[in-house]
């Protein structure tokens, strides 16, 4: 699997990362450091802590680390989540869990698809 | 043009770009982007980057600040930042999301000078950054122009600007230039170091922001010296009250001058202006008891006489302006001309007869002085020529010596290849040194007073009680003729006889074996007097004012070419 095909898998933006990271190897080196990134672990132990602010901010972050590496699907999900949750003090809002699942998601197709091309990249 | 790429790469490697950003992957992406060109220094939130900023003061050109993150968030941050004086110069460029017009907006009205959306572009990144790096060294630049890094006041030039703003905008209100400097700075920098300098720079300077006020204007002009603009209607509160200024500037051992110069006339250039404050605050300058002074006509005509004395003294010379004229001397035992002093006179094209008590502080002041001794060393020797060649009697001429030429180590030289190239005696050559050459540098004028009379000059210490005199000046200067200012004969009249101080000078001096001369002897009484203490020598208008060469030369004829009656002739003065 190229880089190219896991951006297909994931339903990211090759061309619009190729353009910023004007490299396979740079967007390769980036793109699987997400499978490190706390912002979603983040965001789903606040959502289930009921800590909306905590919430608010690690789903900002996580809309803008996938803004950063083109996960257009996941960047989508992420920031209707943000906006739901923005400004919020408080109770999380209803629709907050389903729009979360949406999240959780896109966040699983992208970070499947990224194992798996590291999977490959390894062999 | 330029300088060459690597260098230039070096240089923009040099500087410092922070990038606070709490998540990992976003900052690291950020730090790859700009470490192609920057050193990047990176924290996790608002206090990490504050505590960064602080441990690198002035050496951060620009910050990249993520607004959503634990800790401190961006905008707490930026309150801290535009609030921190070392710190609100920062260009701070705010990392947002999306495109949000609302998220712009709210980081501008935070005090970020720019943003940059998520995802990142990195040209346009690296471009953003270069140019507002760029702006804000420009900037400073022009603050620095502006403000003196010292005590934080204007600068001399942004002042000028200032005032010219203000006297524009506010044509109706009369305004003052008042300026301040110091008394003997130098003296204090040396004596309790720069350091101290500078605390009392920066008293002087709050001083002046608290008397100026709110809509005053302050300057350094530069050392010691600054400039104020206030209305004319604050100044009476501190022209009447003397000591008022100089307890603003709660410094001991600290004395100011003040000028003030009231503009009555905008469209003098405000740098003239306030080169007449400060013409009027050095003109005190040394006075105890003065501590300000206001620039008006009186001060403006003389200042301008100066400044065409001064312009025009080089021409004079060169087209023979200078005369030498010769006061008569006269020996008080037989009332008979016995000698002479050559004076310079200056008959100036359009100012007229100049005094010397004009002209010769001034020359004294810029050095010129000595140009004209030279001119009237040489004249009078080329007059003594002519009269040993016409049969004249071989009266003595005496020439004055200013301090300036005591300094010169060549003078004895000088004056001796003079005499020889006019086949002079140096006998009859008097040479005048004031008294004061002695206060200023008692060693040099001793060495020079032994090394003039080695070479056969004779020398007259003239002024004697005009200043400071000295007892010791009499002991350790080894002269041949004592002259006494004419101060001494005209406060000696109003004294009984036996009280007389003079009657002890002239005393003192025969028993030293000099001779004396009196000057400024202008009355019967005066010359009575002298007479009666036993002066030798005598000049002044009671026998006759400094004469043009021609009458004095009739004079001489009159009274020496003929037989005299009293058939005594004195050895000559």
């Amino acid at each position: 699997m190229t880089i190219q095909q896991c951006y297909q898998q994931l339903c990211g933006d090759y061309t619009d990362v190729l353009r910023r990271l004007p490299s396979d190897a740079l967007v390769e080196r980036f793109s699987v450091k997400f499978l490190e990134d706390d912002s979603f672990p983040n965001l789903a132990q606040a959502m289930a802590q009921g800590d909306c602010e905590a919430a608010f901010r690690a789903a900002h972050t996580l809309k803008g680390v996938s803004a950063n590496l083109g996960f257009s699907q996941l960047r989508a999900s992420a920031s209707q989540l943000t906006e739901l949750l923005r400004g919020v003090t408080g109770e999380i809002p209803s629709g907050a869990a389903e729009l979360m699942n949406r999240v959780r998601r896109d966040y699983r197709m992208t970070t499947d698809a990224l194992r798996a091309f590291q999977a490959e990249r390894s062999e | 043009m330029g300088m060459p790429g690597r260098e230039k790469l070096r240089k923009m490697q040099n500087k410092r770009v922070l990038v606070v950003e709490d998540n990992a992957l976003n900052r690291e992406l950020l730090c790859h982007i700009l470490s192609q060109k920057y050193q990047v220094l990176e924290a996790e939130n608002g206090a990490q980057a504050l505590e960064i900023l602080r441990a690198h003061p002035g050496d951060i050109s620009l910050i990249f600040l993520d607004v959503v993150m634990p800790v401190m968030d961006g905008y707490t941050f930026l309150a801290h930042l535009r609030t921190d004086s070392s710190l609100s110069f920062i260009p701070v460029i705010i990392t947002t999301q999306g495109n949000s017009e609302e998220d712009e907006l709210n980081a501008l009205s935070h005090g970020a000078t720019d943003f940059v959306p998520k995802p990142y572009r990195p040209k346009i990144i690296l471009h953003r950054a270069a140019n507002l790096i760029e702006l804000q060294e420009n900037a400073a630049m022009v603050n620095q122009f502006k403000y003196d890094r010292l005590t934080g006041l204007y600068s001399r030039e942004y002042f000028y600007q200032k005032v010219a703003e203000r006297l524009a905008e506010d044509p109706d209100t009369p305004y003052a230039i008042v300026c301040s400097n110091v008394e003997n700075f130098k003296v204090y920098n040396d004596i309790f170091g720069t350091k101290a300098g500078d605390r009392v720079l920066k008293n002087i300077a709050e001083a002046g922001r608290a008397l100026t006020g709110e809509d005053g204007l302050c300057a350094r002009y530069g050392a010691d010296r600054f400039l104020y603009l206030q209305k004319q209607e604050s100044l009476s509160s501190y022209l009447r009250q003397d000591s008022f200024l100089n307890k603003l500037v709660n410094v001991k051992d600290i004395s100011l001058k003040w000028g003030v110069y009231k503009i009555t006339a905008p469209s003098v250039p405000v740098e003239k202006m306030c080169d007449r404050a400060f013409l009027v605050a050095d003109s005190i300058k040394g006075r105890y008891n003065q501590t300000v002074a206001v620039y008006d006509d009186v001060l403006r005509d003389k200042l301008l006489r100066e400044q065409a004395i001064t312009e025009s003294m080089e021409t004079a010379l060169a087209e023979g302006q200078f005369a030498v004229y010769l006061q008569p001397k006269y020996w008080l035992k037989g009332s008979t001309l016995s000698g002479a002093e050559a004076l310079a006179r200056w008959i100036h094209p359009e100012l007229g007869f100049l005094s010397p008590a004009e002209f010769i502080p001034l020359f004294e002041k810029n050095g010129f002085i000595t140009r004209l001794d030279r001119f009237v060393w040489e004249q009078t020797c080329k007059l003594l020529r002519r009269w040993r060649q016409e049969g004249y009697p071989a009266i003595p001429v005496s020439v004055n010596v200013s301090r300036a030429d005591v300094y010169q180590d060549d003078l004895p030289e000088t004056l001796t290849n003079l005499v020889e190239r006019y086949g002079i005696e140096p006998q009859q050559f008097h040479l005048e040194l004031t008294e004061s050459a002695y206060t200023e540098n008692p060693n040099q004028i001793i060495t020079m007073v032994d090394e003039l009379r080695r070479r056969g000059f004779v020398i007259e210490m003239d002024d004697f009680g005009s200043g400071y005199s000295s007892l010791n000046m009499l002991s350790q200067v080894h002269f041949d003729i004592l002259k006494l200012d004419m101060k001494f004969i005209q406060t000696e009249t109003a004294k009984p006889g036996e009280m007389s101080i003079m009657r002890f000078v002239v005393n003192l001096a025969k028993w030293l074996n000099l001779s004396t001369v009196a000057e400024g002897a202008e009355t019967k009484a005066q010359v009575e007097r002298l007479q009666d203490v036993g002066c030798d020598y005598a000049q002044g208008y009671y026998f006759s004012r400094p004469l043009p060469i021609p009458e004095f030369e009739a004079l001489l004829k009159k009274e020496r070419m003929l037989p005299h009656p009293q058939g005594e002739t004195p050895v000559g003065v």
